[in-house]
């Protein structure tokens, strides 16, 4: 048997030692990488905890608890890092990309190695889905806090409404692929096709706000006081 | 004719609904100047998802009782971001407020507290009679703020709410025919309240004088839309549902008003 703690040592140890050859925003996205792979191990802790404590069936903890907690672990790095180190916006998002691509790699190693025979093509759409969901539910997040902050509307009530609806998406993904069939394949389309809804519409917006004239002034990165309203963060 | 039938098929007409007007935000609100076109545009996605939940969950395991209601979390996502669409249209403080805030906060403590009652969920209640009772208080906050409603209005709504409260309360204690009399008797009160409240919104949007006015009814409408679902079952369930999807498109008209008048 493989244990998951072996799997995060074996992909952890390389990206780590990767930290002394490197600087800047590699050595940052490397470690929120890293960090992704430490919250998905924490999350299966969890789960497993609570599945323990209130003795439900596994199909019922993937559908029911699996998103809350997996949601709840990704957004906290997220949390403390923007209450402690207020990080520029492109930071922010960086290493929002960073932490959910962490994730959903430990995740799949995880499932494929515990998994044992699988076709090629569903190890491509299993990947390519997981991939996308952890991605896109922590980057619309972090996109979302970057927005708020700007105009000077982040809050609590803000948050956690943003923080709902991650939860209830994951959590209508895993429902759907937890039944085989034409379920589960409308289910690995849902995370691309959220990408998709969200990445137009920003690209769309940061190309008009590029070609404002205030966009001609801005400068930097924003890490150190309040950020300016014009930092560059396309996609 | 089955009424679980006539839910989905609502179900189904809602949630083609919020993509149609999720389609509109994006391409005719506009984002740069405010957060509340985003904000109600992520509203408009939380409450879709969580319609869609619902929607998937009956139809791939319509005999297993869910452990707990998930799609609640879109829910909750949907107030809170409603919530801060109106935090961004009325940047006041609860302190303007403070007598109306007080008793909604009340009313939204006992509306949890009955549905716990009937349901007997607590974690799930509380968790959306929280973020319930957010919505409502920043509601009635804007409500006061922008004076879309008089002192007679405010008077006989606080008067309505709370003969609500007690039909409900007594609809525990009383015996069987007399409970049904308190249950069709907060129905009524329920829909008198939702009557006057189309009316108003409607008479304000074709008035259209204070457009962040319409926009705070238009989300009390919503709101109180919402409560009426939460306490009705039946054919009474299925009109609230009704009036709640009439509610959005209102919103998003009102939203845009506003945001063409700033």
């Amino acid at each position: 048997m493989i244990y998951a703690e072996n799997i995060l040592l074996c992909i952890a140890a390389p990206l780590l030692l990767s930290l002394l050859f490197v600087r800047g925003q590699a050595k940052h996205y490397v470690l929120a990488f890293a960090a992704g792979m430490v919250a998905c191990l924490l999350a299966a802790y969890v789960t497993g905890f609570l599945r323990l404590l209130i003795a439900w069936e596994e199909t019922d903890v993937r559908i029911f608890l699996s998103p809350v907690v997996e949601e709840l672990v990704k957004l906290l790095p997220l949390l403390i890092l923007l209450l402690l180190a207020e990080p520029g916006d492109d930071t922010l998002l960086l290493l929002a990309v960073a932490l959910g691509t962490g994730f959903a790699t430990f995740e799949n190693c995880c499932s494929l190695l515990g998994s044992g025979e699988i076709s090629l093509s569903f190890v491509l759409i299993r990947g390519l889905a997981v991939g996308v969901m952890h991605i896109v539910s922590v980057a619309a997040l972090s996109l979302g806090i970057i927005a708020a902050r700007r105009l000077q509307a982040l809050s609590l009530p803000a948050l956690v409404g943003a923080f709902s609806l991650s939860v209830v998406f994951h959590g209508l993904y895993n429902l759907l692929v937890s039944v085989p069939g034409v379920p589960s394949y409308v289910g690995f389309c849902l995370p691309v096709l959220a990408a998709a809804g969200i990445y137009h519409p920003l690209r769309r917006l940061y190309a008009r706000e590029n070609q404002s004239p205030s966009r001609q002034q801005a400068t930097g990165d924003g890490a150190s006081g309040t950020p300016p309203p014009t930092t560059d963060f396309r996609l | 004719m089955d009424l679980s039938l006539v839910q989905i098929l609502m179900c189904v007409f809602g949630c083609a609904e919020l993509a149609v007007l999720i389609g509109l935000c994006v391409r005719g609100l506009s984002f740069r100047r405010s957060m509340a076109p985003v904000f109600f545009t992520f509203a408009l996605v939380s409450l879709l998802v969580s319609a869609l939940y619902w929607l998937a969950y009956d139809l791939l395991r319509p005999e297993i009782r869910m452990p707990f209601a998930a799609n609640e979390f879109g829910e909750i996502g949907g107030f809170l971001l409603l919530a801060s669409t109106l935090n961004a249209v009325f940047r006041g403080r609860f302190a303007a407020a403070r007598r109306e805030i007080f008793c909604t906060a009340v009313f939204a403590a006992a509306c949890t507290a009955l549905w716990i009652g009937w349901s007997g969920e607590w974690v799930e209640d509380v968790l959306v009679g929280l973020s319930f009772g957010y919505l409502l208080c920043v509601c009635v906050r804007s409500l006061k703020q922008s004076g879309a409603l008089s002192r007679t209005e405010w008077r006989l709504l606080g008067g309505l709410a709370a003969l609500l409260l007690g039909l409900q309360g007594l609809t525990f204690l009383l015996p069987e025919p007399w409970r049904n009399c308190a249950d069709y008797g907060a129905y009524l009160v329920m829909f008198a309240v939702l009557g006057y409240g189309i009316v108003k919104l409607l008479l304000a949007l074709r008035r259209g004088r204070d457009a962040a006015a319409q926009f705070a009814l238009a989300v009390a409408f919503c709101t109180w839309t919402l409560s009426t679902m939460y306490m009705s079952a039946g054919v009474f369930y299925l009109a609230a549902q009704l009036c709640y999807t009439c509610s959005i498109p209102l919103m998003l008209i009102a939203l845009r008003r506003e945001e063409a008048a700033t």
